[in-house]
């Protein structure tokens, strides 16, 4: 009866997969880092066409003044079916202008996204609505970084939102990622490294009265050290807690333009001598500098405050670790070596010469705010 | 020390093989997006506003935002949406159609509306939902002719023939003489051969030259795979004159598709080949490509090259609707892994998980041929069981049967 009004759907009836395209996906992969939301959307062209008749001389081809023409109602469209949030608090997001990217299904517009939450996310939550009402066999899939994790997730009908819990690390973790992290700021921090070397050069032999004097024992000149670079480091990781937890805060531009001073000092001190027997006190001031020009280091990383304290003492041991390490490698060989000129000068004098002219340059550089392009 | 180095290079590849979709994912990504210089560039080719098809879904579409509670304009639309999407093979149009029948849900939704979801259902091989759903409208309105013949067309596909022509049956005065032939004749396949049925689709066919053109192709198809079941030598005659019923442009995939597995059956690599060819954007059709790229005849560097590229967007489409949280279409799957990936265990599996809800004899065959490959007989018994009790006849699977028998 109503069949024959109508017509029977007849073939529609065989089996058989209708998948000739891939069904209808968009592709959203989003890096969250600390407060920062940075992304890139990609949604089929073919989806958009259908919502919005890109083809606007129907002519059946599709062509990129089309699609620019409607650049703005494309990216109104998009632009409200997707929302980010930090812990229930709306992030901004920004979207770039469109670019197209071939997919391995056809064409796709690609949206660079852009955000800022107002607090590093404990609950990171996602809302996607984008074509469901045009056609609910549509996905969105996710690919999100969130800290050092990457999660998939897929938006359907049923679920235009997903939660993510920023990974909670644990103490022993959170040590253990901190101590690492400690340990590669010394290795790759060239401030520190230079500071390093003009308070390490003169520990076995040093200018006074005009003349080099060695040091006659190598357990004392070692012992020396270690008490030089721990008194910078317990001074360091006291302004870096400090900062860290906020009591703390002083410009960068000031923090930075004095550990340069520090290193120019450092090194000079090795050719006129200034201070001596108390250059552990030196120290600790130099590293209350240094520890508070770094305090960006944690809070950028993002850290929960519940394993904030594990965090810093294991990046504050990871710093002491490393400069012990260099020391231990560095006094014996140099102990040896004490009593020749071309250490007393090749290496004590000429190297702290070139330290102090590195941090002077630094000194200019941020205290002025200029760039020098020599290096 | 060698053992746990090979435990651990194992772990390794297990945390590899997860990263699978992964990568899928990755790679699509890996494409970087530009920003074309010319106005002029054509980023995608859509059908005409003026083709015919478009010009009626937009009516359609039209009509049915005009008023969105109408149920007359939203199945209207449907019914468009899904012949139009099934003769594309563009999934976006069942999803189309899905969301026209949205504003009704559950069992109060009108009739009209239950059977295209129904329709809906089986597309998406949800099988037992849709029976589930047709049930229930043919005990609400036995009469139903929709409904029915579309419950018929499941029982065929998962391999109950008794039950399927009880349904062809119940169509009696309802349908043209030609449809209740096709229904009768398609639950056929799956019984001992039967010269009636055969011989009432023949006579309607010939009495039916002006009935609807969709209802012809589907009898022409039937016939072309009854003769085929039967090794009859005007197998390719009927598989030619079915063709003939649609446009050559826009063959029907279904039609198109057996036609090929007829030629590549029968070791016609290079004729399969150009019968898909210009259909390579069709799913189905790159598989049967990539079959025909694989046993080509002589050494070639081009289809080598071919059909690597064609693994790649295959598997690519696999992963893609893994990451949807789907299950591929697993008959495609197994012939995939059986004669592209040449990984018999592999098509064994997926093989087995289809037989579990799609039974027609190209389904049998299948499980029939990955069990023979992969040296595992006792795994295609549920094949013969059901050989045994439907009493199906097909020279395919007779011959599949004894070539098993002999391992």
């Amino acid at each position: 009866m109503s069949g024959r009004l109508l017509g029977l759907l007849v073939l529609a009836l065989l089996a058989g997969p209708v998948a000739a395209h891939a069904p209808s996906d968009s592709y959203l992969r989003l890096s969250v880092a600390g407060a920062a939301v940075d992304g890139r959307w990609d949604v089929s062209l073919r989806d958009l066409d259908y919502a919005l008749r890109l083809d606007a001389d129907g002519d059946g081809a599709i062509t990129w003044g089309e699609v620019r023409q409607r650049e703005t109602d494309i990216a109104a469209l998009l632009g409200s079916r997707l929302a980010i949030e930090a812990d229930a608090q709306r992030c901004t997001l920004d979207v770039a202008p469109l670019a197209v990217v071939q997919l391995n299904d056809g064409p796709y517009l690609s949206l660079p996204l852009q955000g800022q939450c107002d607090t590093v996310p404990q609950q990171l939550t996602l809302r996607y609505g984008l074509f469901f009402e045009l056609d609910p066999q549509h996905r969105g899939l996710l690919q999100l970084r969130l800290g050092d994790q990457t999660r998939l997730g897929v938006f359907a009908p049923d679920r235009r939102s997903l939660d993510f819990q920023a990974g909670v690390l644990s103490p022993g973790r959170a040590f253990r990622q901190y101590f690492r992290e400690g340990l590669f700021h010394i290795a790759v921090g060239l401030d520190h490294l230079l500071f390093l070397a003009g308070l390490l050069l003169p520990a076995v032999v040093w200018r006074q009265a005009g003349g080099w004097v060695a040091a006659p024992r190598a357990r004392d000149a070692l012992v020396d050290v270690l008490r030089i670079i721990t008194a910078f480091t317990v001074a360091h990781a006291l302004a870096l807690t400090l900062a860290s937890l906020g009591l703390l805060t002083l410009p960068t531009r000031l923090t930075e333009a004095a550990v340069a001073a520090t290193i120019v000092f450092a090194a000079l001190n090795n050719l006129w001598p200034m201070v001596r027997r108390r250059l552990w006190a030196v120290a600790f001031g130099f590293g209350l500098i240094h520890g508070a020009g770094y305090a960006s280091v944690l809070t950028d990383l993002g850290v929960s405050s519940t394993t904030l304290a594990l965090a810093l003492l294991g990046f504050n041991l990871g710093v002491e670790g490393m400069q012990v390490a260099a020391a231990a490698v560095f006094v014996p060989l140099a102990f040896l070596l004490r009593h020749r000129p071309v250490y007393q000068w090749g290496v004590v004098a000429l190297g702290s010469a070139v330290v102090a002219a590195l941090g002077g340059v630094w000194f200019v550089e941020r205290a002025f705010n200029l760039r020098f392009t020599f290096f | 020390m060698l053992d746990a180095y090979s435990k651990r290079l194992s772990r390794f590849a297990l945390a590899l093989s997860a990263l699978v979709p992964l990568i899928g994912v990755g790679s699509g990504l890996a494409a970087e997006p530009y920003r074309p210089s010319d106005d002029a560039v054509v980023l995608l080719t859509v059908p005409a506003s003026d083709h015919p098809d478009e010009v009626a879904l937009m009516r359609l579409r039209a009509a049915r935002d005009r008023a969105p509670e109408s149920v007359e304009a939203a199945t209207a639309f449907a019914r468009k949406a899904i012949e139009i999407g099934r003769q594309r093979g563009e999934p976006r149009y069942m999803g189309y159609a899905e969301a026209a029948l949205a504003p009704w849900r559950g069992d109060g939704a009108p009739v009209a509306v239950r059977v295209l979801r129904a329709t809906l259902a089986q597309h998406r091989h949800a099988f037992d939902e849709a029976l589930h759903m047709l049930d229930a409208v043919l005990v609400a309105e036995p009469a139903n002719a929709q409904a029915r013949l579309t419950r018929a067309v499941i029982h065929t596909v998962q391999g109950r023939p008794r039950e399927a022509l009880r349904d062809c049956a119940g169509l009696l005065g309802r349908v043209s003489p030609l449809v209740l032939a096709t229904c009768t004749a398609s639950a056929s396949r799956l019984m001992p051969a039967s010269a009636t049925a055969r011989q009432l689709l023949a006579t309607e066919l010939s009495r039916a030259a002006t009935a609807p053109s969709t209802e012809r192709l589907w009898a022409l198809t039937v016939r072309a795979e009854l003769a085929e079941q039967r090794g009859d030598p005007e197998t390719e005659a009927a598989f030619r004159a079915a063709m003939t019923e649609a446009s050559a442009s826009a063959p029907d995939p279904y039609l198109l598709y057996a036609y090929a597995d007829f030629l590549l059956a029968a070791g016609r690599v290079r004729d399969a080949h150009a019968l898909l060819a210009p259909h390579a954007g069709l799913d189905g059709a790159e598989l049967r490509l990539a079959i025909a790229e694989r046993r080509w005849p002589t050494a070639d560097a081009r289809v080598a090259e071919a059909l690597a590229r064609r693994i790649e967007r295959i598997q690519a489409g696999v992963d893609e609707v893994r990451l949807r949280g789907e299950a591929p279409h697993l008959r495609e799957l197994a012939r995939f892994q059986l004669d592209v990936m040449a990984d018999p265990d592999a098509a064994l599996a997926v093989a087995q998980d289809n037989w579990r809800t799609q039974r027609e004899p190209s389904d049998a065959l299948l499980l029939l041929r990955a069990a023979d490959a992969a040296g595992q007989p006792a795994a295609a018994q549920s094949v013969r069981d059901w050989m045994a009790t439907t009493g199906i006849e097909d020279l395919r699977l007779q011959a599949a049967v004894a070539r098993l028998a002999r391992q």
